[in-house]
């Protein structure tokens, strides 16, 4: 049991426990959030069913996996903005603040579990289920049906993970930052962010050509120009800078 | 082994908690801190358990200063909240997900103490009840075999009998290596466990004496007449209970921590000037 050597620099072996620790202490929860997921996601495949709509056919247009890039967006950042519950109440926080591993470790378990292996751990559900629906249906018709696990264009996909990294780092600086509510007041704090930076390039606008609203103007993104290129760089350096505003925050967390 | 040097810390700005609090914490003793409510016995602890940032001045364990957080001060440091709950999952989960943190940990003494607090295993520890949870976490805290220990009313929500297996347990865990801190409202608790009584008050140290100093100077009796020499004194049936200093050096007595806590928060001077006057001598 006493495997780990209290060391000041980062171990990997600690870093391990802790997300074992935050695993075990969360399944719970993390569990049921699944099951209703997969459950929400199910009654996505049988709704056509109930119209009238052959369900096989519902599943072979693919478009269970729009729900289920909702989903796993969504939730994701609900247990992103939840990962550190026992920091904000004073009768949980010393398990967290007092456990033997670096403001380092803490962090980069919390992220990887909501991050790197959320997503991991989505595919591979997501995969099951598709397989199993696939099975039903091919029994339920009786004949041999196309198998493609996300019908898709990857692109999509790429651009629905990209987007969620990002985000979840700000919903992870609002899990360490926020008291109650970590979800709602980080989608308020992301909002309002979105209204400033908007309503300060009206007002560059309204400075350098006279007004705010006077004529139209389009911002045009092809697939193939720079910015999509710089678009997944730019926001790995967002993330990082996220990352680094919320480990400065866990280091200097205090509670009475 | 804990140092606590011009410590200042307001919960409020301008109303200072603390103000420059100096406390040194040596191995192998049990330290006893009691205050009024909200004298900031709860606030000290967790300043020395890192929980907590000092606005001013230091609070070190074993050569760092605990707002570093550092994994290996906090492997020798333990605390034992006054209030706290605990994650949904059975005891044995909760060793196998936390032991490994703590390098001295003894598997063998937390089973063994499981058992002298008759721990329920099979329930889940947020099921359990208040004291269940509390032996649990206080098991735990033994067996970690930290050099710092941090009980914040440890006896709070016990029932009778496991306040009497509490000491037992924490004299037989009693090493020359651990500074023990209890902070307490109920004294005659663990008057036998004390070996220093330190008094906070009004974010002060106003008392600060081994028991052995406590004896030598200070002599607890039971009079009819209030003596000219009484530093303190309550009224009792059928006449008065009083501290005095202990001129005639008399044999050892017995020490009423409750009234001496009284004491020090009614006549602190007078209480504290029987100890300058013995050690000017």
């Amino acid at each position: 049991m006493n495997d780990l050597k209290p060391t000041n620099s980062f171990s990997f072996p600690r870093m391990v426990q802790v997300i074992k620790r935050t695993f075990a202490l969360n399944m719970r929860t993390w569990g049921t959030g699944t099951l209703v997921v997969l459950g929400a996601l199910l009654l996505f495949w049988f709704f056509p069913l109930l119209l009238g709509r052959e369900p096989w056919h519902q599943f072979i247009s693919g478009n269970l996996i729009q729900p289920a890039l909702f989903f796993y967006t969504v939730g994701g950042l609900f247990l992103t903005s939840a990962v550190f519950y026992e920091l904000h109440s004073p009768d949980t926080a010393f398990l967290t603040l007092t456990l033997p591993a670096t403001n380092f470790e803490k962090l980069a378990s919390a992220w990887l579990i909501t991050s790197v292996l959320y997503t991991v751990i989505s595919a591979a559900l997501y995969a099951a289920l598709v397989l199993i629906l696939h099975v039903f249906s091919m029994f339920y018709v009786g004949t041999e049906i196309p198998f493609s696990l996300y019908q898709l264009e990857s692109s999509e996909i790429g651009q629905t993970l990209i987007s969620y990294f990002g985000y979840q780092s700000v919903f992870l600086l609002g899990a360490i930052v926020f008291r109650k509510n970590n979800f709602l007041k980080t989608l308020l704090g992301i909002i309002a962010f979105m209204i400033v930076t908007f309503i300060i390039i009206g007002l560059l606008f309204l400075v350098f050509k006279g007004s705010m609203f006077e004529g139209s103007y389009t911002v045009q993104i092809s697939s193939n120009d720079l910015f999509t290129t710089l678009y997944p760089v730019f926001n790995a350096l967002i993330v990082i800078v996220i990352l680094t505003v919320s480990y400065i925050r866990l280091k200097n967390k205090q509670v009475a | 082994m804990v140092t606590i040097k011009n410590l200042s810390f307001a919960f409020i700005k301008g109303e200072l908690l603390f103000n420059n609090l100096n406390m040194e914490l040596e191995a192998g003793r049990t330290y006893g801190l009691f205050g009024l409510n909200g004298a900031g016995k709860t606030t000290l602890l967790n300043h020395i358990s890192g929980m907590l940032f000092p606005s001013d001045g230091s609070c070190i364990v074993n050569g760092y200063a605990t707002r570093e957080r550092r994994p290996e001060t906090l492997s020798d440091l333990i605390i034992v909240p006054e209030q706290f709950e605990l994650p949904p999952v059975k005891l044995d989960i909760y060793l196998s997900l936390h032991a490994p943190f703590y390098p001295n940990f003894d598997e063998n003494q937390m089973r063994d103490l499981m058992d002298r607090f008759v721990l329920d295993r099979s329930k889940l520890l947020s099921k359990q009840s208040y004291g269940q949870r509390k032996k649990f976490l206080i098991s735990f805290a033994l067996a970690a075999n930290t050099r710092t220990l941090l009980l914040d009313e440890p006896t709070n929500g016990l029932d009778i009998p496991s306040k009497s297996q509490f000491r037992k347990v924490m004299a037989a865990t009693n090493n020359e290596d651990r500074c023990t801190v209890i902070s307490t409202h109920q004294v005659r608790d663990l008057e036998s466990m004390i070996d220093k009584v330190t008094v906070l008050h009004k974010g002060s140290i106003i008392f600060d004496q081994t028991i052995e100093s406590i004896t030598d100077n200070l002599s607890f009796q039971r009079t009819d007449e209030l003596t000219d020499n009484a530093i303190y004194w309550e009224e009792v049936l059928g006449g008065y209970q009083i501290i005095s200093e202990n001129i005639q050096n008399r044999e050892e007595q017995p020490i009423d921590l409750e009234m001496l806590f009284n004491a020090t928060i009614e006549s602190t001077e007078k209480l504290n000037r029987a100890f300058k006057s013995v050690e000017a001598e």
